[in-house]
């Protein structure tokens, strides 16, 4: 059983990156998140119901645990890492000049704060943390992306 | 139950430790980061706990430990590491300010702490040379620019930023 949960979580998590590599080339490349959130959650639910009869509530315990903090690795230390780093964003476009190189003016030419600043806002909006009304933008009631940033402050908080 | 109860009492016995290490060799200007290593006595009683015949599952126990602390770990250097990220900045900003216009988000940031900040950690880590006027990529650049276009592929991620 112990080595069980640990195969167990790891296929169910296999289950969810081939997943969301599908998804991702049939759905708009901002609605990525909300895709998987529906992968994680449809699959968990999958799972723990072919599960139940074998395992109980113990084992869901220990398979869901680890099914969750694996997408969680997945979600926020490759996803969010790959999504939204402006370092490797800086990295690729130097990369893309291949042996010429780059000069720090063409470097901002191609990808400067205006550039930045509407690309997220764009994603804010689509994701319906930022609302848009008579040219300016404002917080929406329900923030998903602020649930991180209140996990950010309390860490903060705790490591100053 | 009770290994898995273990389990998350290690975690936060660890985790606990882990702030008040911070916070001490924070205060003393000292390498606070390597107060992360704090976990290794979390993963130590597991074993012992294991050892004295009180885990059912052990393998999971370890396992499930290794995966909480390496995400833990994770946000606790991505506090550090990266600093505060541009959509971060544009959410926060709005607790003082409830309606902003683009040029107003746009003033939120100067080019060198977006871009100029990136370039030297860059630099700094080895990834990125600046000669005669211009940037290129090392051989250490140029492997993690093909890790990224082998997700960019696997995930059919087509602009990333």
């Amino acid at each position: 059983m112990d080595g069980q949960f640990i195969i167990m979580a790891c296929v169910s998590f296999c289950f969810f990156v081939l997943a969301s590599a599908i998804l991702f080339r049939m759905t708009p490349q901002d609605a990525a998140i909300s895709w998987m959130v529906r992968a994680f959650i449809v699959i968990g639910i999958g799972h723990a119901l072919y599960f139940w009869s074998y395992w109980g509530l113990v084992g869901l315990l220990w398979w869901g645990t680890m099914y969750t903090f694996l997408t969680m690795l997945f979600v926020f230390c490759v996803f969010s890492v790959m999504e939204a780093s402006l370092t490797l964003r800086i990295l690729s476009e130097i990369a893309r000049t291949g042996t010429k190189g780059m000069t720090h003016k063409q470097l901002l030419q191609r990808y400067n704060r205006n550039v930045i600043v509407k690309r997220r806002l764009a994603r804010l909006v689509y994701s319906g943390d930022l609302l848009y009304v008579n040219g300016a933008y404002k917080q929406n009631k329900v923030s998903h992306y602020m649930i991180r940033e209140y996990f950010l402050i309390c860490l903060r908080w705790i490591f100053p | 139950m009770q290994s898995f109860g273990f389990v998350w009492f290690c975690f936060i016995i660890s985790f606990i430790a882990h702030a008040l290490l911070h916070r001490y060799l924070a205060s003393r200007r000292g390498k606070f980061l390597w107060s992360a290593a704090v976990y290794i006595v979390g993963a130590a009683m597991l074993f012992l706990l294991w050892q004295l015949q009180r885990i059912v599952y052990p393998l999971s126990a370890e396992f499930l430990y290794i995966l909480m602390t390496v995400t833990t770990v994770f946000f606790y250097l991505s506090l550090f590491v990266e600093g505060e990220t541009p959509s971060s900045m544009i959410l926060t900003s709005f607790q003082k300010k409830h309606r902003q216009t683009f040029v107003q988000l746009v003033h939120l940031y100067t080019s060198y702490g977006l871009i100029g900040k990136r370039i030297d950690s860059l630099k700094e880590h080895g990834l990125v040379v600046y000669r005669r006027g211009k940037f290129s990529l090392t051989s250490k650049g140029r492997m993690v620019f093909t890790v990224i276009e082998t997700y960019k592929k696997l995930f059919h991620r087509m602009s990333i930023e």
